[in-house]
């Protein structure tokens, strides 16, 4: 007789299992100083310190990756945005860049990095950007064709698709009709998924296992093939031995923060990968004297824009992202969608009371529309008092000037596919009720400070160029005058690359663990 | 709260004590500076009025059109006085609009279609490729089938 449990199919991914993990808070009281030796230690598990976790690995290395973050399963994911929220993100998704405007900033804290929560869109560094590093910026081998090969790679690791239209939304029809109708270019968004079936839950976790995190992909193969990893483990401080690093060393920590026992990595290479708020920071805190660590921050900020039909779209049904719109990419523009929970479309939507219920009532006749804009400014990462760090970032006046190119453009869109309102990211100028009312934003003085933006694409705090003077890492991730010690997550993206980042992230990890693989091999 | 929340039509619900809750589960959370100035919005509202030209009186005494107009013109003054404001409204917000009963009343169906959607994937994923995949049987922008996988799904 049939067993009916054992018949249930479940998707693959659940049934990974992750070998060779230690739970830092399961080790011990705040007096435990725990001693690790290995021949590489990772700071991070997100679209950096994972592949490059599996690529040493694969090459022989004894590696030891250090989360900061819990591990949460495919299996344990679900769509109460609060429950995911505290789970998954750092400060439950509250963390602002200070500056004019103030910026939202949003990054994962768990196993898997912030690949757990983005919309999982893998675009490849746009040519114009690779030629830039690679001529300008004389940086060796990043250019188009020498980086071909790790892109390759990476969407391999990375298994990226293009959407089935059988999980298209209506959002993605309007966006698209929208765009058509002005004679707009439309592009296929590629995605780091494996048969997406559309619940568009992808900004807190996918609990189907479609999207193909470095949680479900090079974590566990990375795991498989020998790697170690202790989650709830902060890194704190660089340790030196003579002029060289020698490990690292940091505390055990519980998801609210609070401090358990110490640790201490002893190891041949050092690889920083815990993004480009908190890689950025760990420098500092090792009082390496370079003055260019953590200036040159982009955001790539976002302004958002929702326009309102008068036929109900359903926002939830569909997928996160299946179109971009690149037409604009060479004036730093680029436009995308997603469906948002309600609880954050009604955190980001003007007012409060009941006329702010009034609009929330139309939460399925809207669709949330995204300006992303390549910033030319540049911030900064600083230490707080509490020897954490944090970032600064004011939009110049080229920056102020695109984001209202920007969400006009968009919100022309918005009117082309139908809106009959427009709400906009400006305090002072929030909503616009037809085509005819563009002109206000043009009229409108264009001033930064009523701008609400938000970003989840921070990098270039501690960049990759030739010399020390100039940035602060090498050509291939290694921090200048520091032998033994690399970085490998956006901190190293030399300059603003107008995209999604990952799909950069992935590949800059793998060419450069090809090269800190040689180092070792010669020493 | 009950200035900052709706209350009428589909939001005629008693969750008050919910969002409570959820709003200070949060709180531990945020980002300690987020974090530090919430308790300094809170008085802030409570005791802001004389500088934003409502007299001498505090925010609990006021009637609720009057606690409206007080919190709007906070909203539209200068910094730190409306960010503080505004965190506060953000937090009440999401805590009140992800409440069960709310998202029922807006008709938001998230979870049950999860449930739905994972076994439809479970199911296309033990399907031949050009079935379960037809945009991207086999192939997607590179060779999927050679990075090895610890799940035994590639194909």
């Amino acid at each position: 007789m049939n067993n009916g449990a054992a018949d249930i199919l479940l998707p693959p991914e659940f049934g990974i299992r992750y070998q060779n993990i230690e739970d830092g808070q399961k080790i011990g009281a705040r007096s435990v100083v725990r001693k690790y030796d290995a021949d590489v230690v990772i700071v991070g598990s997100g679209a950096g310190g994972a592949p490059a976790a599996r690529r040493l690995t694969d090459a022989g290395f004894d590696v030891l990756i250090l989360e900061e973050g819990e591990l949460h399963t495919t299996e344990s994911f679900s769509t109460d945005l609060i429950e995911q929220s505290l789970k998954l993100y750092r400060d439950a998704g509250s963390t602002m860049i200070a500056g004019r405007p103030p910026i939202i900033f949003t990054e994962g804290r768990c196993v898997g990095g912030s690949t757990v929560i983005n919309g999982g869109m893998s675009w490849r560094t746009p040519d114009r950007v690779l030629d830039h590093w690679s001529r300008d910026l004389g940086l060796n081998e990043t250019d188009p064709k020498s980086m071909e090969p790790y892109f390759d790679e990476a969407e391999r690791i990375l298994n990226v698709e293009f959407q089935n239209e059988d999980t298209l939304g209506m959002n993605d029809k309007l966006f698209v009709r929208g765009a058509k109708k002005l004679g707009w270019e439309v592009q296929d968004n590629p995605r780091n998924m494996k048969r997406c079936v559309g619940l568009n839950n992808c900004g807190i976790g996918c609990p189907t296992g479609a999207k193909q995190s470095m949680l479900v992909t090079e974590v566990p193969r990375a795991l498989s093939a020998g790697a170690r990893m202790v989650t709830s483990a902060r890194a704190t401080k660089v340790l030196f031995d003579g002029g060289r690093v020698s490990g690292i060393a940091g505390r055990f920590v519980t998801p609210l923060g609070r401090r358990l026992g110490r640790f201490e990595v002893r190891a041949r290479l050092v690889v920083l990968a815990a993004g480009a708020r908190f890689t950025p920071g760990i420098l500092k805190r090792s009082w390496l004297r370079n003055p260019n660590i953590g200036s040159g921050l982009h955001t790539h900020p976002n302004a958002k824009v929702i326009g309102v039909f008068k036929d109900r779209i359903d926002p939830t049904r569909g997928t996160h992202q299946a179109h971009q719109i690149h037409h604009f990419l060479e004036e730093g523009l680029l436009f995308g969608y997603a469906a948002v929970q309600p609880g954050l479309l009604a955190a980001t939507t003007p007012g409060f009371g009941e006329e702010h219920g009034r609009r929330m009532e139309l939460y399925h006749h809207m669709l949330t529309a995204g300006v992303l804009v390549e910033d030319t400014g540049e911030g900064k990462v600083v230490m707080g008092p509490d020897l954490q760090p944090y970032m600064r970032f004011t939009l110049d006046k080229s920056d102020v000037e695109k984001v209202h190119l920007g969400v006009r453009l968009l919100a022309e869109q918005m009117f082309a596919a139908g809106a009959y309102k427009v709400f906009l990211p400006f305090a002072e100028l929030p909503e616009l009720k037809s085509v005819d009312d563009l002109g206000r934003i043009d009229a409108r003085k264009h001033v930064r400070h009523d701008i609400e933006l938000m970003t989840v694409h921070i990098m270039s705090s501690a960049r990759m160029r030739k010399t020390a003077q100039e940035g602060v890492c090498d050509s291939a991730g290694r921090v200048h005058d520091t032998p033994g010690l690399a970085i490998a997550d956006a901190s190293v993206i030399p300059s603003s690359i107008g995209v999604n980042p990952m799909e950069t992230i992935v590949a800059l990890a793998l060419r450069n663990a090809d090269r800190w693989i040689d180092d070792l091999k010669r020493r | 709260m009950s200035v900052l929340r709706p209350y009428e039509g589909i939001y005629d619900v008693d969750v008050d004590a919910r969002v409570l809750a959820t709003m200070l589960r949060f709180v531990p959370h945020m980002a300690a500076p987020v974090r530090l100035s919430f308790p300094l919005g809170l008085l802030l509202v409570e005791f802001g009025a004389p500088f934003f030209g409502f007299g001498m009186t505090r925010f609990r005494s006021m009637n609720r059109a009057r606690a409206i107009s007080y919190l709007e013109r906070i909203g539209r003054g200068a910094e730190p006085f409306r960010m503080l404001f505004d965190g506060l409204r953000v937090l009440v917000l999401v805590a009140f609009y992800q409440q069960p009963e709310i998202l029922a009343a807006l008709g938001v169906d998230w979870a049950p279609r999860a449930e739905e959607l994972i076994a439809r994937r479970a199911k296309l994923m033990n399907m031949e490729p050009s079935l379960a995949n037809p945009r991207n049987a086999g192939v997607a922008r590179a060779d999927a089938s050679r990075a090895d996988d610890p799940t035994g799904t590639s194909s």
